[in-house]
């Protein structure tokens, strides 16, 4: 067991935090519509202007190709500068789009994406969740029926993030007339101007609307936009799974320390009784666990996986770990709570939170996969 | 250069500690009408157990921390007497306070230490009317001292020039005595800052933790696979696959942040105190969840003394209460410095 940074590991952490320094924008950044593109477009520009963009991405695709240390190092560094979260309108181009692509993508499809995601020139959301297919994704209805060159798109997809601002779309349609699960579906790169396409906005209950529900109504996309095999798009939309691991979720996770680092500053400043009062207990035991946070996400990247689905803890733990940790936010606010003026990044990162359990699988099929993909127990009969 | 799996060597010190403990500490030992006297540690201490993080030059095996560590994991696991703590301990103390002399008697076994709880001074209330400091002795046996554990650090104390009495123990698988100290008596204790003592009786506390945090994880999950109700095994409920799931991740959460802290500590990490605490405080906390959780997840048998559940939820209660209180800890890593 090793923990130890080069020398040049030392120099690259030097540069990426002179960089950051100097580069890091200062105003908030807004919550949702065109300012939120615009917004994080520039700061992604910027970051490829400076070669920081692609952090984890192969060099052959135009990425730094970075070591996993050196990721870490980025993502400390990220973390420390106070950049703005990556969970941003360029999250699932950066982080799920664009390496699908590149797995599973012809050279065209390859040669035009990738370079456009990787300099802040494209948004892509994600098609997935519809109506019927929640939790249970493999219940997709939407369908792709092959009619010459094009697959003629109909249906509806939902809880589609920044489908309103977006250029593409991942969508994962089914597209073997009269096939069952996961069997016949595609992954299919959908333009997000083609006519036929419908955004409806969905505000949130943090009062953003950065969600929508997606009308597809004779949409025609060329054949040459399925990623990998027709009828195969189960399997390229799982090929990601793998990449997860690499992630800016990572920073995310690197976060919450100090998140429960300047909630237990705001408690003791507000002279907060740490010995006898419960939420002093609550900060500490959510200090801890934002440490070891800190641990397990370090592993997952530099111990071999026991399981493909040892991800599934790290996840879970940080979804449930960030909802207790802006739960004490409010209680360390106390009435103060109810003025969404003052302190309201806290607010809105606490009502924000609630979909860290649902978003991505909720923490019951998590917990579900734990229980049969880690630990060997049975399915149930009563999913 | 970071790689967070075991080494080779570390992957057969943990084999070769396995075999040792199955062959020598099998839980089954500990079983109601099959319990003998005292764990006797001869096999530990031949092993070198005891002494694996102690410089060559000593006489140890010059490893480290975190090879203490994954063994105590696996003493955890077969809920090995407290001794093997205060014995690893006893000599890292003698070592770092320069008494060179009680190396060598702890190393060639004329001297032994047994482990004691500091339970603060004048606890009238609990043990009686004495002033003093109030200890706790765990398995004493044949030791002629006691590495005494309390929220100030470690300290050592000669067994002969005390008093003893046994009493009733919760966890009926060791032997208790409570002492009184005189005000003569006073303990110099370490504390964690300065002594790295301290700091490794934190890590092995919460490696023993670990060890019994993951057996009854083990213990609950194999059960739920074969126990079967409503003609599935009750494993295939998710009440009882997410309480598993549940038990699962403290594990994980444990056996990270463990690794790290280890790490820290034998690398000298600035924060490595922080790292140790944080991870004291969750060795605790999740420990003690997943026990009880086991003994739910094993129902009516988890709630008879046949079952193991019970063993590893009292040997829990009583390491969670060696050195500091669940306050204390929480105190500790709530104010270190932001």
């Amino acid at each position: 067991m090793q923990f130890e940074f080069s020398e040049e590991d030392v120099s690259f952490r030097k540069s990426a935090r002179r960089w950051l320094l100097e580069n890091v924008p200062t105003e908030t950044p807004p919550h949702s519509g065109i300012e939120a593109r615009e917004f994080a477009l520039a700061w992604l520009r910027k970051r490829h202007a400076g070669g920081w963009s692609g952090i984890s991405w192969p060099a052959e695709f135009g990425g730094r190709g970075l070591s996993f240390e050196r990721q870490i190092i980025w993502h400390e560094e990220y973390v420390r500068s106070g950049a703005p979260t990556p969970l941003d309108s360029t999250f699932v181009a950066l982080n799920h789009a664009g390496p699908t692509v590149m797995e599973c993508g012809t050279e065209e499809q390859k040669t035009f994406h990738l370079p456009r995601i990787l300099s802040g020139n494209s948004i892509w959301c994600q098609g997935f969740s519809e109506p019927g297919a929640g939790s249970d994704l493999a219940g997709i209805r939407t369908s792709g029926r092959i009619d010459g060159e094009d697959l003629v798109v109909n249906g509806q997809k939902i809880w589609t993030s920044f489908a309103d601002i977006a250029d593409y779309q991942e969508l994962l349609i089914r597209t073997d007339p009269g096939s069952q699960r996961h069997k016949g579906l595609s992954w299919v790169i959908c333009d997000m101007t083609l006519p036929g396409i419908t955004v409806r906005p969905i505000k949130n209950l943090a009062g953003a609307t950065h969600f929508a529900e997606v009308f597809y109504d004779n949409v025609r996309i060329p054949l040459s936009n399925v990623v990998g095999a027709l009828h195969d798009g189960w399997n390229v939309a799982m090929t990601t799974l793998g990449f997860e691991r690499r992630t800016a979720a990572i920073t995310l996770q690197l976060m919450m320390e100090q998140k429960i680092e300047s909630l237990a500053t705001l408690f003791l400043s507000r002279g907060g009784d740490a010995a006898c009062s419960s939420i002093g207990r609550d900060i500490a035991i959510a200090r801890a666990e934002a440490a070891a946070l800190r641990a397990l996400t370090y592993r997952t990247l530099f111990k071999d996986p026991a399981t493909a689905f040892d991800g599934s803890i790290v996840r879970l733990f940080f979804a449930e770990l960030s909802q207790r940790i802006y739960g004490i936010a409010m209680e360390v606010l106390g009435p103060r709570n109810a003025e969404a003026e003052q302190d309201q990044e806290w607010v809105y990162s606490y009502l924000e939170a609630f979909s860290e359990t649902i978003a991505g699988g909720t923490a019951e099929i998590q917990r579900n996969i734990i229980g049969e993909r880690i630990l060997g127990l049975p399915r149930g009969g009563a999913r | 250069m970071i790689d967070l799996n075991n080494s080779v060597e570390q992957t057969q010190i943990v084999d070769s500690v396995r075999a040792m403990l199955a062959e020598s500490y099998p839980v089954a030992r500990l079983r109601e009408g099959s319990r003998s006297a005292v764990d006797n540690l001869d096999v530990i201490a031949q092993f070198g157990g005891f002494t694996m993080s102690l410089p060559e030059d000593d006489g140890g095996a010059g490893l480290s921390v975190v090879e203490d560590v994954l063994l105590h994991t696996e003493l955890g696991r077969h809920i090995v007497s407290p001794s093997a703590l205060a014995r690893t301990i006893a000599v890292r103390f003698a070592g770092e306070t320069g008494q060179t002399e009680l190396v060598a008697a702890l190393l060639d076994g004329t001297r032994k230490a047994c482990l004691a709880n500091h339970l603060g001074e004048s606890a009238q209330s609990q043990t009686g009317s004495a002033n003093g400091e109030h200890l706790h002795l765990y398995d004493v046996g044949d030791a002629d001292l006691a590495l005494v554990l309390g929220p100030r650090g470690v300290a050592l104390l000669d067994v002969s020039s005390i008093t003893h009495t046994h009493v009733a123990s919760t966890d009926r698988t060791i032997s208790l005595s409570r002492a009184v100290l005189g005000t003569d008596h006073a303990l110099e204790f370490r504390d964690a800052t300065t002594s790295s003592a301290a700091r490794m009786a934190r890590l092995l506390i919460s490696a023993q933790l670990l060890g019994m945090c993951e057996a009854v994880r083990d213990m609950s999950v194999e059960y739920a696979k074969v126990r079967t109700q409503f003609g599935q095994p009750i494993g295939s409920f998710q009440a009882v696959k997410h309480r598993c799931a549940n038990m699962a991740i403290n594990a994980d959460v444990l056996s990270a942040q463990l690794l790290f802290a280890a790490i820290a500590e034998r690398d000298g990490w600035p924060d490595a105190l922080f790292q140790i605490e944080a991870c004291w405080l969750l060795a605790c906390r999740y420990t003690l969840e997943n026990c009880r959780s086991s003994i739910q997840v094993h129902g009516g048998i988890g709630f008879s003394a046949e079952c193991d559940a019970h063993l590893y939820l009292l040997r829990t209660h009583l390491l969670e209460n060696l050195g500091a209180t669940n306050t204390q800890r929480q105190q500790a890593v709530l104010r270190w410095p932001i």
